[in-house]
């Protein structure tokens, strides 16, 4: 039996939970510039504590609506490799532990979210918890494409 | 592998030998009867046989070997330089440049050399060549003629002042294994007692583990006789050492104690070592090697602290204290001097880029049939080492597009009475806050006309604009990609291939490239770039409730519109600017910001420059110049047009750092 601990936090009340040692801390929106000529779903760049982070609209960025800043709103810094980014989510809930072997592979659309950017399912008391793959949604080759099409329109 | 904190140590100083080489035997070519050359470059081969011998790649070691042994029979006159034995040594240089590049990429020095091994090997049985062996041959001759006087006198001097001078004679376990680098270390012993004037192997050959059983110095040294046999006998696997004090025997014949018989260069084996001590020193002393990384984190912490710094005087401009604000100056003027420092230690000079050069010009020409002289100046130049990296492979896209298409075949300049050898000027210089590189070629120049229709066939002009055009902006078309690839088959147009790629690398690297040329004198290829990348001097603008900064380089001025001055041509809005239409752009419209209502009289606008664009960007307000540390986007965000990267203010907050030459061209 193997537990691995998840930050819990919600989009549109559904939570989705991703492992600790891929968040550094949870910060408050504050200081966002936003960056033209980028993907609907970047919100902009911020400085925290000396280094830059994209900041992500993740309910853009799975295509369930947008996300507007409000006073639990927060963001889950994360970092993936060499990839920094602020993910803006509407609350952050909890730490829990999750035992591996209960994690249950992904349904074909989990609140909305392609199966592709799920790792699994977990039942936790009082209901479900999508895990995220959130290496993939980062790396997902949408992001280039986004990112072409903006450069070839110019 | 415990070499490996040595590698990258041992590729550098590799690579700096072979460079040597290198730019030595060119040299040699155009003098072949210079003998210091040839010293020059065995000496370079020399090391490096050892040094590679050292780091156990027996192939490296074993072709420099080689290589050795040409050079050898050439110091002794025994082979004369032609173009042929220079072909062969600059191809075998070539292999170790290669073995060098595996090793490094770490496939260790595997490499089939047998060709070019068999070469070497049939230049040395060449008729040319005496007939005995090199390598033991020449000692003799070379040394016969009284340097046993030269030891005999230094012997004879040392003893009257005092010194002592022994024969020592070390005898190696028979168990040892790494006879050169006991040998080695009995020798720094011995350099730490006194001097070493005559080694029996000599110097080379123990350097390079060519050891017997056992090997004798002498040695000049105060210590007593005892002290230099038990210091000798304190490194391991050493047998037994026979100390013999030449006084004794120096009544007879100061030289008897060993000079007179052997083969030994004493001039050599009495300048090797201190060669070696004083190459050591240089690894210690004048310079270090500082891995970029450590540089890069400190350049990082710096910027750290230019942020600060901004903040700081932020801080005391808001609370008025003149302790404060004095203090902030302070920091202010410690700070540039600290970047100044720093940004100098990563500056290094171009000549490692320039130094293969010549190579390659002699080999392309020889490829083509011309006769170019290739002429460097400035290479002392210095660059950020990061420009350093990648300015190689445009200024090699560059020469070669001089070689190819500017300087014509000799016959060609013979009939338009040019001399037969082309020559190209490679130029490095600094001016103001830029550098600049200039390629000159006294070739066949740009024919005008044939770029003119390439780009009114592919569309780049109109035929009626064409004429408008200065020369200058005619030649920028062959920066456009795929410009003149696909039509090689004329002499000019061939001027394009992957000066597209010139351009976009050296506008990544801040730089502008420009080209000027006169038909049938030739072409100059200028390249302008920035001396430091990381902080610049920048305008701080707002628009749409956000701060810009925009490099104070390409601002040409800040200027005031009126509303009625904004003109409008073909959907496009234009402003005079001295007499000259430009376009009028304006930041909230390029980047979909929401556009402030300006009741005010007039419009704020930078007029910017990037190449040969021009135009003037609309604003809502000017803050004022500032230091800024340029941050690149990330990973995750990557190019974003328009921006070039972002610069965190003093207070905290992300500015984006527009990118003049994307929205202008755009």
């Amino acid at each position: 039996m193997s537990e691995k601990k998840y930050i819990v936090f919600t989009l549109n009340g559904e939570r989705y939970g991703v492992p600790v040692e891929q968040v550094l801390s949870i910060e408050k929106p504050e200081g966002v510039t936003p960056v033209p000529n980028t993907a609907p779903f970047v919100k902009g760049i911020m400085n925290l504590r000396g280094i830059l982070y994209p900041v992500i609209d993740m309910k853009q960025r799975f295509g369930i609506g947008e996300s507007a800043v409000q006073k639990e709103t927060r963001l889950a810094i994360v970092q993936i490799d060499d990839i920094k980014v602020a993910i803006l989510i509407d609350s952050a809930e909890d730490v829990i532990s999750i035992d591996e072997e209960s994690i249950e592979p992904a349904p074909e659309v989990a609140g909305g979210v392609k199966a592709d950017y799920i790792h699994g399912v977990a039942k936790i008391d009082d209901g479900l918890l999508v895990l995220l793959n959130l290496d993939r949604v980062l790396r997902d080759k949408d992001v280039e494409i986004v990112k072409k099409i903006e450069v070839n329109e110019r | 592998m415990e070499n490996s904190q040595y590698l990258d140590m041992f590729l550098d100083e590799s690579r700096e030998h072979l460079q040597n080489m290198n730019d030595n035997l060119l040299a040699l070519e155009n003098s072949p009867d210079n003998v210091d050359l040839v010293n020059e470059i065995f000496r370079s081969a020399h090391t490096l046989k050892g040094m590679s011998a050292t780091m156990g790649f027996e192939n490296m070691a074993d072709l420099t070997h080689k290589l050795e042994n040409i050079l050898d029979a050439v110091r002794n006159h025994q082979l004369q330089i032609n173009a042929d034995i220079m072909d062969v040594l600059l191809a075998a240089v070539d292999r170790l440049e290669g073995m060098l590049e595996n090793v490094q990429s770490g496939e260790g020095d595997r490499m089939d050399v047998s060709d070019i091994v068999a070469q070497l090997q049939s230049v040395l049985s060449s008729p040319n060549q005496g007939s005995e062996a090199p390598g033991p041959a020449k000692k003799k001759t070379e040394t016969a003629e009284g340097h046993d006087a030269f030891v005999q006198s230094v012997i004879v001097q040392s003893l009257e002042q005092g010194y002592n001078v022994f024969r020592t004679t070390v005898t190696f376990d028979e168990s040892c294994v790494l006879k050169g680098a006991r040998a080695y270390m009995v020798f720094q012993i011995a350099e730490q007692m006194g001097d070493i004037i005559q080694a029996e192997p000599d110097v080379e050959k123990l350097e390079a583990g060519e050891v017997g059983p056992s090997f004798t110095i002498t040695i000049v040294t105060k210590e007593s006789q005892e002290d230099v046999r038990s210091k000798i006998m304190d490194v391991s696997e050493i047998a037994r050492v026979d100390v013999v004090d030449l006084k004794t025997i120096a009544a007879e014949s100061a030289g008897g104690g060993g000079a007179s018989s052997q083969a030994t260069d004493a001039r050599s084996a009495d300048k090797k070592p201190q060669a070696q001590t004083a190459a050591r020193a240089k690894a210690t002393s004048k310079t270090i090697r500082v891995n970029l990384e450590r540089l890069n984190d400190l350049m990082n912490l710096f910027e750290e602290l230019v942020i600060e710094k901004g903040r700081l005087e932020g801080v005391a401009r808001k609370l008025k204290d003149t302790e404060l604000i004095e203090t902030a100056e302070r920091i202010a003027r410690t700070s540039s001097s600290l970047q100044e420092i720093i940004l100098n230690l990563r500056m290094e000079p171009i000549e490692q880029v320039f130094n293969r050069f010549p190579r390659m010009v002699r080999s392309v020409s020889k490829e083509l049939n011309k006769k170019i002289r290739l002429q460097i100046e400035g290479a002392e130049t210095e660059l950020d080492r990061t420009v350093i990296d990648e300015i190689g492979d445009p200024l090699v896209h560059l020469l070669r597009n001089s070689m190819d298409h500017g300087i014509e075949l000799p016959e060609v300049r013979r009939q338009n009475n040019k001399p037969e050898e082309g020559s190209i000027i490679l130029k490095a210089y600094h001016s103001g806050n830029h550098v600049f590189i200039e390629i000159e070629d006294d070739g066949a120049g740009i024919n005008r006309e044939k770029v003119l229709q390439k780009a009114i066939k592919n569309g780049l002009v109109s035929e009626s604009d064409a004429d408008k055009l200065s020369d200058r902006e005619v030649y920028q078309f062959l920066f456009q990609s795929g410009f003149s690839t696909a039509d090689k088959i004329t002499d000019i147009s061939g001027r394009g291939v992957g000066l597209d790629v010139v351009k976009s690398k050296i506008e990544s690297l801040g730089g502008v490239v420009e080209v000027e040329s006169e038909p049938g004198k030739g072409t100059r290829f200028t390249i302008r770039l920035p001396l430091t990348l990381s902080i610049i001097n920048a305008m701080l603008i707002r628009a749409g409730g956000e701060t810009y900064a925009v490099p104070v380089t390409n601002i040409v001025e800040t200027a005031l519109y009126k509303h009625e001055d904004i003109m409008t041509a073909q959907g496009r809005e234009m402003i005079d600017f001295r007499g000259r239409v430009i376009p009028f752009l304006r930041l909230s419209r390029l980047f979909d910001l929401p556009e402030e209502e300006n009741k005010g009289k007039y419009i704020h606008a930078l007029v910017l420059q990037s190449g040969r664009k021009t135009a003037a960007l609309a604003v809502d307000q000017l803050i004022g110049q500032q230091e800024i540390v340029i941050k690149s986007l990330g990973t995750y965000l990557g190019d974003v047009p328009g921006i070039s990267g972002v610069t965190i203010l003093g207070d905290g907050k992300v500015a984006l750092i527009i990118d003049c030459a994307s929205i202008l061209y755009a």
